[in-house]
């Protein structure tokens, strides 16, 4: 077990170290000066000259590289062009509504989702399964913002039930704060619900066919026995692997939920970074996006690994 | 597995049942296509033609939909929009096959060293919300028509790349392929003839789902504000559009994703049609 979770997590460093390279280059390739950008095109060439030194943009790339890599590495993502701050600062501030909204979003679209993926794949077809599978159908081809629109005009402007967007922070005012959070995850869970739906609809279909579950049935045990103790339990581990992908979906849905709601978390920042040629910001924006991603997944793993004694031999 | 198989079909019911769903889905994209097509001519306005003294007008016998901020008619903007957004995805779906497509082959087939290089990359576009990557994309070339269709072709290709390899590591060693490999068959020939083939079926249905995908991603951008820029409509630029009014004027937002919902519900019933058609396996689940 443990040189399961060692393999796992020495698997993720070298993707982080490729995320660092990707961001690093992108950064590269985009056209256009960061010195211009930050002091407009008709600027002092002196000036111009002393902010290229002390950004280190004179020097060979892969010693930018190195010395980036370094300040990331302790947490210094360097000076955002646009606001003139700290970077990691900013970031500080906003992860925690990115979190909740996110954390939101996966709450509202596993209660959904798991219930109704797990009865569809019970009672495959059914007619309980022909609903919810055309429902996902129908999830699957909705526009997430569209559906946040239709939410709020129809729950905070027709019926006046919560408020449209805004943020509060839980510290200042709780019971605001989830009044608020209402509606963005329930629009960010909708949307990824479909997704869910579906994988835990085929992960129970998939262990359906397993000898353990027709000895089950053998047995005599009722289908609702059946279907807790043994199917939920042997699809769980490939079920979790599953929904950890699909946090890929979860955080590009923030962004576009974040900018409908005014909700104020990193998601915001990534089309005000790139509009904006704020290099070092869209570089940590990247970062912390993938990180988070490839963290999730590697918990997953381990978590399958811990509840499936298969998965670690291979 | 063909037991489990022929269990599968006999608790889905007879193929039979399953009639529905090519007519609905046909029918949603040819009433959808005949809108985009024909609905400019028949509403007999300029997409882009203002009329400030018909501002934000509901529905009415002159204007199906309504007018916009500019009074331009959304009956019409809505069919060049779509378009535009069509052939926005088509084009992000043949960017996306052209390199997926070759490098899931070649990877798969080959092995080696390429096949981890190759994967390792696609691992990496893994970790990065494909939405964020296609952000970046219009970071370098600002945003337009071409950079839309550069940035999402750009962001689907590793997840096809992927499932292309797999599929083709499927087949690689079957018996089929190793018959033509002791006939003295080349490699070439071998993925030609043997592997490609076998592959179409997965090729034809994978890129209908990514289809799906592209128009909603269109819109996605559009909703930021980083796809088509106006005076030029798209579907994810009218929703944009739609944003700045939408509590004084809901109806544009409201309708605006319409079309998109349909369209892609289209596209995925047929995908699904596609599935059953092509690939017996496949269907069962």
């Amino acid at each position: 077990m443990v040189q399961y979770v060692a393999r796992r997590l020495l698997l993720a460093v070298p993707l982080l170290f490729g995320l660092s390279i990707l961001a690093f280059a992108y950064v590269r390739v985009i056209p256009g000066d960061p010195v211009t950008a930050m002091l407009g095109v008709n600027s002092d060439p002196e000036l111009v000259a002393r902010l290229r030194d002390q950004l280190g943009l004179d020097e060979p790339w892969y010693q930018q590289y190195l010395s980036w890599l370094g300040n990331v590495v302790t947490g210094d993502f360097g000076i955002s062009y646009r606001s003139r701050m700290p970077v990691s600062q900013i970031l500080i501030d906003r992860i925690p509504a990115t979190l909740e909204l996110a954390l939101g979003g996966l709450v509202v679209g596993l209660l959904i989702a798991i219930p109704a993926g797990l009865y569809a794949g019970f009672r495959r077809g059914s007619r309980a399964d022909n609903v919810i599978t055309g429902a996902t159908l129908v999830g699957l081809a909705t526009p997430g913002f569209w559906l946040g629109t239709l939410l709020m005009l129809l729950l905070a402007l027709q019926l006046g039930w919560l408020p449209s967007q805004g943020y509060v922070p839980f510290g200042v005012d709780p019971a605001q704060n989830l009044r608020l959070l209402v509606l963005p995850s329930l629009t960010l869970g909708l949307a990824i619900a479909p997704y869910l739906a579906r994988l835990t609809r085929t992960a129970v279909v998939e262990t359906g066919g397993e000898p353990s579950v027709s000895y089950a049935r053998a047995q005599g045990l009722p289908e609702g026995t059946v279907a807790r103790t043994v199917v939920l339990r042997i699809s769980m581990p490939s079920l979790i692997v599953a929904i950890a992908l699909t946090v890929g979906f979860l955080l590009a849905g923030s962004i576009i939920v974040e900018e409908l709601f005014n909700w104020p978390g990193m998601g915001r920042l990534v089309a005000a970074g790139v509009s904006e040629r704020d290099y070092p910001m869209i570089q940590a924006l990247m970062l912390v996006y993938g990180a988070i991603f490839i963290v999730v997944n590697v918990v997953a793993e381990v978590l399958q690994g811990l509840l499936d004694p298969r998965v670690r031999l291979t | 597995m063909s037991a489990v198989a022929a269990v599968a079909a006999t608790v889905d019911g007879p193929r039979t049942k399953r009639r529905w769903k090519p007519i609905v889905g046909g029918g949603l994209l040819g009433i959808l296509a005949l809108f985009m097509l024909v609905g400019p001519l028949i509403s007999g306005y300029d997409p882009n033609a203002t009329d400030l003294t018909a501002r934000f007008s509901g529905p009415s016998a002159e204007h199906w939909l309504g007018t916009d901020d500019l009074g331009r008619d959304l009956f019409t903007r809505m069919a060049v929009g779509g378009r535009m957004t069509i052939l926005i995805a088509l084009g992000a779906v043949a960017l996306a096959s052209a390199i997926a497509v070759p490098l899931g082959l070649l990877t798969g087939y080959l092995g080696g060293w390429v096949d981890l290089a190759v994967m390792r990359v696609v691992d990496l576009f893994f970790a990065i919300p494909t939405l964020l990557v296609a952000i970046g994309i219009v970071g370098i070339f600002g945003p337009s028509f071409t950079t839309t269709m550069l940035a999402l072709g750009l962001a689907f290709w590793p997840f096809y790349a992927r499932l292309v390899r797999s599929a083709v590591v499927g087949v690689r060693d079957l018996a089929y392929t190793d018959a033509a490999r002791v006939i003295g068959a080349g490699r070439w020939r071998i993925i030609r003839k043997e592997i490609v083939p076998a592959l179409l079926p997965l090729l034809i249905v994978q890129t209908t789902v990514l289809l799906g995908f592209a128009v909603l991603d269109e819109a996605g951008l559009g909703f930021l504000g980083l796809g088509v820029q106006p005076p030029d409509a798209s579907w994810g630029s009218l929703l944009a559009q739609s944003r700045g009014f939408v509590l004084s004027h809901p109806w544009i937002g409201v309708i605006a994703g319409v079309p998109i919902l349909l369209v892609v519900l289209g596209i995925n019933i047929m995908a699904d049609v596609l599935r059953d058609r092509l690939d017996p396996q496949g269907a069962s689940t």
